[in-house]
C-alpha cells in the first residue's frame, strides 16, 4: 500500500508545484482584497480531486492492468486512493487553518467567514466539505471511469 | 509431475466472446507456449487467470494454491509482463525500484539493477525517451527483480527488434535453468516458441484445441504436399486439416510414422509451431 501512495505523490509532484502556484496567485489576489473565499474553496477542491488525478495519470499509464497482478488485494489499491484523497484534505485544511489565522491576526476585521467564524472551526468545516465532496467524486470515478464521469458532469 | 500453473474449465463469458473450459497445465521447469490469433482467447485467460477479469466458473492454481484462497502469496511468487509497458511515463526505473521495493517482500534492488545494467537501461532517465524495446526490457527486469518462481507473459516480445528479442529468450532461458521454475508465454512470433518452448497449448475461438508437449507435437504430425484428386486417397483418420491452393494442397498429417508407412510415395515436410496454427486456423477438415 505505502509502494502505491509513494507511486502517486511521485506523480502529482509536478502537479502540486503547479498547483503551490496558483494558490499562491489566489492568495495574493483574493487576501488583500479580504475575501479568502475562493483560497479556501480552491484548497479544498485541490485536495478533494488529487486522487482523481492519480487515476489519470494511472489510467494513460494502463498502470491498473499491472497493480492487479501485484501482491495486493483490490480493497488495498481503492484504499490508497482514500488515503490520498484524506491526506490531500488535510493538507488543504492545515493550510486554510493557516490563511484563516493570519488574516485573523494580520488583517483584524476583515474576511468573508474569519470575521464571524474561529479559523479552526473553518477549516474543520472546509475539510468536512472537502471529504464529503471526495466520497461522492471518488467512488463514482472509480466505478464509472474518469472520461464518463467527465461527460456526467 | 508437479505443475506450476494448472487452469482447470475456466470459462469467461462476453457477449460476442467466450473463453470455454480452458484448461492448461505448465509443469514446473518447463515453458510453454500460448499459441492463437487475435481475439482467440489468449489475452483473456492470463487475465482471468490474474483476476484482472472476473472468471464465470473454473479453478486457477498456481504453485499449488488456489488463486481464490491465496491471491497474496501468489501473485508475491510470480512475474507478469503485460504486451505494453504499464510504467509511468515520467517516472525512472530508480522509481520504480523504490515503488516496487515497497510492494515486494522479495524485492532485490541490487538484481534490478544488475538487469537494468544488462539491458542497458539507465536509471535515472525517464521512461519517457525510453524505446517501446527498451520498456519492455524494464518490464521484464521489474517481474524478475522480486525472484519469482513463475512468469506470466502476455505477448511481452511483440514489436520487438530480433536482436532485442534474442536477448530476451536467453533471458527465458536461464531463468528456467531452476527447475522450480516456469513460464507461461503468450505469442505471435512461433519462431520464438520453436527457440524456447517446451509445452505448447493452442487455443482457437476460446477452446483449447491441444496442448502438449512440442517435441511430441513436432515428432509425429507432418505435411504432406499432393495434388486435390491425391487428398480423396489419404484416409480420413490420418487427416487433421487440409489447405487448397493453386498447386494443390497441404495437408497436415496427425501420425507421420503411421502415414509414412502407409503412404510410402509421399513425401513430407516437418511441422513448425506456425504452420500447425496456420492449419488449425484456416484449414478444413476432411
Amino acid at each position: 500500500m505505502n509502494g502505491l501512495l509513494y507511486k502517486d505523490l511521485l506523480n502529482l509532484n509536478s502537479t502540486m508545484k503547479y498547483l503551490a502556484v496558483m494558490i499562491l496567485i489566489f492568495c495574493a489576489i483574493f487576501i488583500p482584497m479580504g475575501n479568502e473565499l475562493p483560497v479556501l474553496i480552491i484548497l479544498v477542491l485541490f485536495g478533494a480531486m488529487l486522487p482523481i488525478s492519480t487515476i489519470t495519470y494511472d489510467t494513460t499509464a494502463r498502470w491498473d492492468k499491472y497493480a492487479v497482478s501485484l501482491p495486493m488485494i483490490r480493497e488495498e489499491i481503492v484504499g490508497t486512493r482514500y488515503q490520498l484523497m484524506l491526506g490531500g484534505v488535510c493538507v488543504a485544511g492545515i493550510v486554510s487553518l493557516t490563511i484563516a489565522v493570519a488574516m485573523t491576526v494580520l488583517m483584524p476585521g476583515k474576511g468573508v467567514f474569519v470575521t464571524f467564524i474561529n479559523p479552526l472551526a473553518l477549516a474543520v468545516i472546509f475539510v468536512a466539505c472537502g471529504i464529503f465532496l471526495g466520497s461522492i467524486m471518488l467512488p463514482l470515478t472509480l466505478k464509472f471511469g474518469l472520461r464518463r464521469c467527465v461527460t456526467f458532469s | 509431475m508437479e505443475y506450476a500453473i494448472k487452469v482447470t474449465n475456466l470459462c469467461k463469458a462476453y457477449q460476442d466472446f467466450a473463453l470455454d473450459n480452458v484448461s492448461l497445465a505448465v509443469p514446473k521447469g518447463c515453458i510453454m507456449g500460448f499459441i492463437g490469433e487475435n481475439g482467440a482467447g489468449k489475452s483473456t485467460t492470463i487475465k482471468a487467470m490474474l483476476n484482472l477479469v472476473h472468471r464465470d466458473a473454473g479453478t486457477v492454481e498456481i504453485l499449488g494454491m488456489d488463486l481464490n484462497s491465496h491471491e497474496k502469496k501468489i501473485k508475491e511468487r510470480i512475474g507478469v509482463v503485460f504486451d505494453e509497458c504499464c510504467f509511468h511515463d515520467n517516472l525512472t526505473p530508480a522509481d520504480i525500484s523504490k515503488i516496487l521495493g515497497k510492494i515486494y517482500q522479495n524485492w532485490d534492488g541490487k538484481l534490478y539493477q544488475k538487469y537494468l545494467t544488462q539491458f542497458g537501461l539507465g536509471e535515472k532517465k525517464k521512461i519517457k525517451e525510453f524505446s517501446r524495446g527498451m520498456k519492455m526490457k524494464l518490464g521484464i527486469a521489474a517481474a524478475l527483480a522480486h525472484k519469482p518462481d513463475v512468469l506470466i507473459l502476455d505477448e511481452a516480445t511483440s514489436g520487438l527488434d530480433p536482436i532485442v528479442r534474442e536477448e530476451i529468450l536467453d533471458i527465458f532461458l536461464d531463468f528456467i535453468q531452476d527447475e522450480n521454475h516456469a513460464i507461461l508465454i503468450s505469442s505471435h512470433i512461433t519462431s520464438d516458441l520453436d527457440k524456447i518452448a517446451d509445452y505448447l497449448t493452442f487455443i482457437h475461438h476460446g477452446k483449447i484445441v491441444f496442448s502438449v508437449s512440442r517435441d511430441e507435437l513436432m515428432d509425429s504430425m507432418g505435411i504432406v504436399k499432393c495434388g486435390t484428386e491425391d487428398l480423396a486417397g489419404i484416409g480420413k483418420d490420418q487427416v487433421i486439416r487440409y489447405r487448397t491452393n493453386q498447386f494443390g494442397c497441404e495437408v497436415l498429417i496427425r501420425d507421420k510414422k503411421s502415414f509414412a508407412s502407409r503412404y510410402p510415395g509421399m513425401v513430407m515436410d516437418p511441422v513448425t509451431t506456425e504452420s500447425i496454427m496456420l492449419f488449425y486456423s484456416r484449414g478444413e477438415e476432411l
